[in-house]
């Protein structure tokens, strides 16, 4: 700072002194032309006129300054860069401590502008908000879409909320079919129902065409397209609009479509439909926007209150709404544990960067105190000290940008591999976004000048007679920097410490989550679904016929073991249904709503190698109108049952929209295990009821295959089988189980790899400190172990000597590192699988990997205190 | 025709030091010096001439002083640095060789 304002004073002067040098020039010709003769005026202004213009002058002048200062500037770089190739090591390891600590804080700063600081893309997205249904009694109901009726009752009777729109993806709402054409084959197509508000309440508008209109409910379909479907189904074509496209088998016009940077949850929607009376059966999300200031609780308390006064019938009479941030409910829908998991990575990259900034000031001060005899001689010599100070500003500057740039370089690249693994479905894309590198650029500029430029500004102002008496013994590291150092290197072994423990920890329960006993056999077994469009498809009896041919045609495909169908397929399982049991009249919504049931052809336990514990499997006696039968899991019999035997009761879900016959049941089977919603770290079973598909052919299914062998052409041959029986079915293409199973752990996965990198990174660092400081220490004994080595020491003593000085911090590390994973650990609990977070194991797997690493890095400073020559290391003194 | 040669960077800088080889000269002086010398066929633009004696400053070449003139009056004036003279000469037995090539292109028989 203070530099900066002299050169300003020093520019002033100078322009100071040029004025008075022209001024001075004109008062000469001024002279001689008054001595020629002419008056005092006159002669002013031919002395003017003789010179020309003025401004001018100045200008050409200042450019010579201009073009002056650059040229130095430049000199200062080579030189600087001439310096640093002298010294590659400290060059390299200067650059890749600020890459790492840069590179690491852009790429987390990124993913967290991302979820939490970009707001999201429709107007005055503060005052919007999410209605989702909560449970009064039942608090196993976390989050719960309404239903329509309230939507009405809402829309109609509220004052709180400026408009209000329903969007639902429930029970397969958002499946449709995009009918083929001849060439291409029928597409699945994610397109969400909603209302004509939905749109208005975001405040946004499409590119082309536009959005709902009231009138549309008279149209038979009404679509908006997402730009990303528009460019890659329909080629982009602008006259699309006004047109309409087949779905479901129905003509839908398509009314506009939206700007690219356009999205809603999910972000792989495709469209948006004008919700038809059809789409209100199920539940849906409602959205509205609050009127300028209506706080949170008051519109929470107007509609809770509006809910009550509608006297809701059924379940609905135990569901309130609650209000939510739209905002907070998109990183939700993402992951229940985004927003600490972001919490945890920012605190750890933190101390990353820390860490980072820690070192580089050692390695700097280090540097400039092994430069003190070349400084001191060049000042003799001549050179300013501004001109010093302005050429290590220039090498400090140099490894700033290094350092900066391959920082930024590995945030995209970290960047990228995020975006390619997507381990959870963000609303926005992760991009560097120039805030970010603007952050990174002052980051990495604030390091140069506080531990670049300022020790060197302090260093100058010392006398040079003193640089050059104590220059070659480090005259700067004065006792209480180097405690200081010490203090810094320990917090950093510390930290890698920790940061390795928690690595460690979420590694071993990803393993050990992912090799735990699911329930079924995956192996070999490859699933597609499939989707019956509406029209053709209209009744059970049809539908029912499809699958069985399916089934029968499937079986005798070359590589195919065997078939089965299941409308879900593990690990994809549980569900959020009440069961209600013949002799045991309970009210309704009142029980736990935990049940799932899904419909399955009678191979499909075989197939996946689910036991039979019980009773029967479904065969060919389970047909469309004969008696309704079920097959329960162990977990609804344990549950419902216990004690009794559960064949022969009679069960059904008690959700009156499925309007589901009693079911007797006619057998017992095994649990499978499936995660939970949202990417938690935790097994369950959950009760399942099955139902035969003969008895209820839902409209999409899962074709589920046992392969024969690792077969290229199988999943074309299914394809091919499948359009054969009807070219208007779409199917997805084909998926090995194995992988779904790996891909519900990718977030853990991931979390543990970045958790990983960086515990290695600090590790890299601590390493690095923990040899610059015992270099230092090293370098200023020189004296004592030369005169040890003088007086008859051996290697080992000089080692021990080493050793001892490297102690205090690798103790006071590990010890810090100890007691900080105590307090870490219960932060991470969530994120452990099958692990304690005190494993002794882990612990003393981590503690010797530490001490491995601190081997290393005293190693260097170690054989150069053995290998010290008393005679020479005294000669120099 | 004027007189008014357009002189290249290189020639003035030339110029200036050998006007500054004999004495010191603020920039009144030089201009006035270089007119005479040159029978008033060469006009420096001040334009040209102040920004060419900050350039030799700042390489080294000459250096600057306040002082009063002949008439006294304040002016700046300019001298000639030991790497100036140095520089003058090279200068000038380079400017002599190269005139000398062309009089013996424009007159091969001399």
């Amino acid at each position: 700072m203070l530099r900066r304002m002299r050169w300003w004073w020093r520019r002033a002067q100078q322009e100071r002194d040029l004025q008075e040098e022209l001024q001075a020039h004109l008062a000469i010709e001024a002279k001689l032309q008054r001595d020629a003769g002419a008056s005092a005026g006159e002669a002013e202004r031919a002395a003017r006129q003789a010179f020309g213009n003025l401004t001018r002058v100045k200008e050409e002048v200042r450019d010579v300054w201009r073009i002056a200062w650059l040229e130095d500037l430049c000199q200062d770089l080579r030189h600087g860069a001439r310096v640093l190739r002298h010294h590659p090591g400290f060059a390299a390891v200067t650059t890749l401590t600020l890459a790492l600590g840069i590179g690491a804080a852009t790429a987390v700063f990124s993913i967290v502008d991302a979820v939490l600081l970009r707001p999201l893309p429709y107007q005055n997205p503060e005052r919007l908000v999410a209605i989702w249904g909560r449970g009064v009694h039942d608090p196993n109901i976390p989050k719960i879409f309404l239903d329509y009726a309230t939507y009405e009752h809402f829309q109609h009777k509220s004052k709180t909320l400026e408009s209000i729109s329903a969007a639902t993806w429930a029970g397969g709402m958002a499946s449709h079919i995009l009918s083929g054409n001849g060439t291409t084959p029928a597409k699945p197509v994610l397109a969400i129902p909603v209302t004509s508000s939905f749109f208005q309440t975001l405040g946004v508008h499409a590119k082309i065409g536009r959005t709902f209109l009231p009138e549309d409910e008279h149209l038979g379909c009404a679509a908006v397209l997402s730009h990303g479907f528009w460019n890659d189904t329909f080629g982009a074509r602008e006259d699309l609009v006004g047109e309409s496209v087949t779905l479901d088998e129905r003509a839908c016009t398509v009314t506009g479509v939206m700007p690219e940077s356009f999205h809603f949850f999910p972000r792989r929607t495709q469209a948006w439909l004008l919700m038809k009376p059809q789409f209100r059966a199920m539940g849906t999300g409602l959205f509205a926007r609050l009127k300028p200031g209506v706080t949170y609780a008051q519109a929470q308390d107007e509609l809770s209150r509006i809910h009550r006064e509608s006297a809701p019938g059924g379940l609905w009479r135990n569901v309130e709404p609650a209000v939510h941030d739209l905002h907070g409910e998109f990183t939700f829908l993402a992951s229940r544990t985004l927003r600490s998991t972001l919490a945890v990575t920012s605190a750890a990259v933190a101390l990353v960067l820390l860490t980072a900034c820690v070192n580089l000031a050692s390695l700097l001060m280090a540097r400039l105190s092994g430069r003190q005899r070349e400084l001191a001689l060049r000042a003799a010599l001549g050179s300013s000290t501004s001109r010093l100070i302005r050429q290590i500003l220039a090498e400090t500057l140099l490894l700033a940008s290094a350092g900066a740039a391959s920082g930024i370089a590995l945030a995209f690249g970290f960047v990228r591999y995020f975006e390619w693994t997507n381990p959870i479905e963000l609303s926005t894309a992760v991009t560097l976004h120039p805030r970010v590198m603007l952050f990174a650029v002052a980051v990495s500029a604030s390091t140069a000048v506080l531990f670049g430029l300022l020790p060197a500004i302090r260093a100058s102002r010392m006398d040079v007679i003193e640089r050059l008496k104590t220059a070659g013994r480090g005259a700067l590291p004065t006792a209480s920097h180097t405690a200081t150092v010490r203090i810094g290197v320990a917090m950093q072994l510390a930290l890698s410490f920790i940061l390795m423990i928690v690595a460690a920890l979420l590694l071993s329960s990803v393993l050990r989550m992912g090799g735990v006993d699911l329930g079924f056999n995956p192996n070999r077994l490859l699933a597609a679904s499939i989707q019956l469009p509406e029209s053709r498809y209209s009744t059970e009896a049809k539908r029912a016929e499809f699958y069985q041919r399916l089934e029968e045609g499937l079986q005798s495909v070359h590589g195919v073991v065997r078939v089965t169908l299941a409308s879900k397929v593990p690990p994809d399982s549980g569900g959020n249904q009440e069961l209600q049991i013949l002799d045991r009249p309970t009210e309704a919504g009142s029980g736990p709503h935990h049940v799932g049931a899904d419909a399955i052809s009678p191979g499909f336990f075989d197939v996946l190698r689910i036991p039979l514990r019980r009773g029967r499997l479904f065969d060919v006696r389970d047909r469309l109108h004969s008696e309704p039968v079920a097959i329960v899991n162990q977990a609804l019999a344990d549950e419902y049952f216990a004690g009794t035997d559960p064949l022969g009761k009679q069960i059904r879900l008690a959700d009156g929209a499925s309007r589901m016959p009693w079911l007797t049941i006619v057998g017992v089977v095994g649990n499978t295990k499936h995660t939970e919603l949202m990417n938690e770290m935790r097994w369950v079973e959950t009760p399942m009821l099955y139902r035969p598909v003969t008895q209820e052919p839902r409209r999409s299914m899962e074709i589920v295959i046992a392969a024969a062998a690792e077969d290229g052409s199988l999943k074309q041959d299914v394809a091919r089988y499948v359009a054969s029986i009807d070219a208007n079915v779409p199917m997805r293409e084909l998926e090995p189980l194995v992988s779904r199973i790996s891909r519900l752990l990718a977030y853990a996965r991931f979390r543990a790899a970045v958790l990983g990198v960086f515990a290695l990174s600090t590790l890299f660092l601590s390493a690095v400190g923990l040899h610059g400081l015992l270099s230092q220490l090293v370098a200023s004994r020189m004296v004592e172990f030369a005169v040890r080595r003088a007086v008859g020491a051996q290697s080992v003593d000089i080692l021990r000597m080493v050793v001892r000085l490297s102690s205090t911090p690798v103790v006071l590390g590990m010890t810090a590192g100890v007691v900080g994973t105590l307090i870490s650990n219960r932060l991470i609990e969530g994120f452990l699988y099958g692990v304690r977070p005190a494993e002794p194991s882990v612990l003393a797997g981590v503690a010797t990997v530490l001490l491995a690493a601190a081997v290393l890095a005293i190693a260097v400073p170690a054989m150069k205190a053995l290998r010290i020559d008393p005679i020479t290391a005294l000669r120099n003194e | 025709m004027d007189g008014k040669l357009e002189l290249l960077q290189g020639t003035l800088d030339l110029l200036i030091l050998r006007t500054l080889a004999n004495e010191p000269q603020h920039g009144h002086g030089i201009g006035q010096l270089i007119r005479m010398r040159s029978n008033d066929l060469l006009r420096v633009e001040h334009g040209s001439l102040y920004p060419a004696l900050h350039r030799l400053q700042r390489n080294g070449w000459v250096d600057s002083k306040w002082g009063v003139t002949g008439n006294n009056q304040r002016a700046k004036f300019y001298r000639l640095t030991a790497a100036g003279r140095k520089r003058l000469d090279a200068e000038e037995s380079k400017w002599n060789l190269f005139v000398g090539t062309m009089a013996r292109v424009l007159r091969p028989q001399e």
